[in-house]
């Protein structure tokens, strides 16, 4: 199979504008939790499809036995950017979140849904209009975020979700940001999907802010 | 008046922005740049040898910018660092500053010179 692959040039300024668009979602994440979040290098990768979940598990904040909710949410803009993010927490965060928001006593497991929705909503959204705006110039449009499961074993809802036969691409680059609060009591992987088309888009783009530093 | 400055991020092109932009600001100064991509390649720097400015970056592998500020600090040397950081949490720019940075600027492409200026005046450069 033969698909185009970055540069190490284009992968390095690709990681300065996803490292921008993290700061961006730190910031609101950080404020509406009232907290300091750690924040790590962001991983960036032209991934086959086969190879995704192997991936995901590798590079993950999240051990493979935890027990974690993942929600998605599919992005597109007029510039052929076109992908989905799944936001992934444990369960111990999901907890913590209703907790910080003071919540936590009257909280159902619906809201509990609900607050983590909106969290990956603003982590979404802050991330990928960054991304957009940077590289295109262009805001995103994005989907309503919903909730791909619940409660489920990292190593077990990885594989199914991104098993060969569910996925339409042949290869996907992926982004991956982990947030994480000082005391541990908030974790969550970020993970960007950029389609096969939107891979081409990114390629020129880059090029277009590689020649300003020639 | 020559000024050593040693740049600290784990972008090339963030490193390579600030080496152009710089010498356009202080013109009338010789400028001599070295350079690290982590915190640990910095650190042996600093160790070794004195800078008159340091942009440091925060996000970086192996030792981010947090911990060199850290290790400066518990090992008592001082320095003049700038941090130039895309972690612009409200709560950033004070702990930076706590642990002895001088000035702080946001990261953004390209790189924003009125910023650089006001952070160069900051610290009495400008």
């Amino acid at each position: 199979m033969s698909y185009i692959q970055y540069t190490e040039d284009q992968y390095e300024m690709l990681k300065e504008v996803v490292n921008l668009a993290m700061g961006l979602a730190g910031k609101d994440l950080a404020t509406i939790l009232n907290s300091f979040v750690d924040l790590s290098v962001p991983e960036i990768q032209i991934v086959e499809a086969g190879k995704i979940a192997e991936k995901v598990l590798k590079e993950s904040v999240f051990g493979e036995s935890d027990r974690v909710n993942l929600f998605r949410q599919t992005f597109h803009s007029i510039s052929f950017m076109e992908g989905e993010a799944i936001v992934i927490f444990n369960n111990e965060t999901r907890q913590r979140v209703a907790q910080i928001l003071g919540v936590s006593d009257q909280t159902n497991s619906i809201e509990e849904v609900d607050f983590m929705l909106e969290l990956t909503n603003l982590m979404v959204g802050a991330c990928l209009n960054s991304i957009s705006e940077q590289l295109f110039n262009q805001k995103m449009s994005f989907s309503p975020p919903e909730l791909l499961s619940e409660n489920s074993v990292f190593r077990n809802i990885t594989y199914e979700t991104f098993k060969r036969s569910n996925l339409k691409c042949e290869y996907t680059l992926l982004a991956k940001i982990t947030f994480v609060l000082k005391d541990r009591s908030f974790k969550s992987d970020l993970l960007v999907f950029i389609s096969e088309k939107a891979i081409l888009a990114v390629n020129e783009s880059l090029n277009t802010m590689l020649a300003d530093y020639e | 008046m020559t000024l050593s400055v040693l740049l600290v991020d784990d972008s090339k092109f963030v490193r390579k922005g600030i080496s152009k932009e710089l010498p356009t600001i202080l013109s009338g100064q010789e400028l001599i740049f070295s350079e690290a991509c982590n915190g640990n390649e910095a650190l042996a720097l600093l160790y070794s040898q004195y800078y008159d400015i340091i942009f440091l970056d925060l996000t970086m592998p192996e030792r981010n910018g947090y911990e060199v500020l850290e290790d400066l600090k518990e090992k008592g040397i001082r320095a003049n660092i700038i941090v130039l950081t895309a972690d612009i949490q409200p709560e950033s720019e004070k702990i930076v500053r706590a642990l002895g940075a001088v000035g702080y600027m946001e990261k953004q492409r390209p790189l924003n010179r009125e910023d650089l200026m006001k952070v160069l005046q900051e610290i009495n450069l400008l």
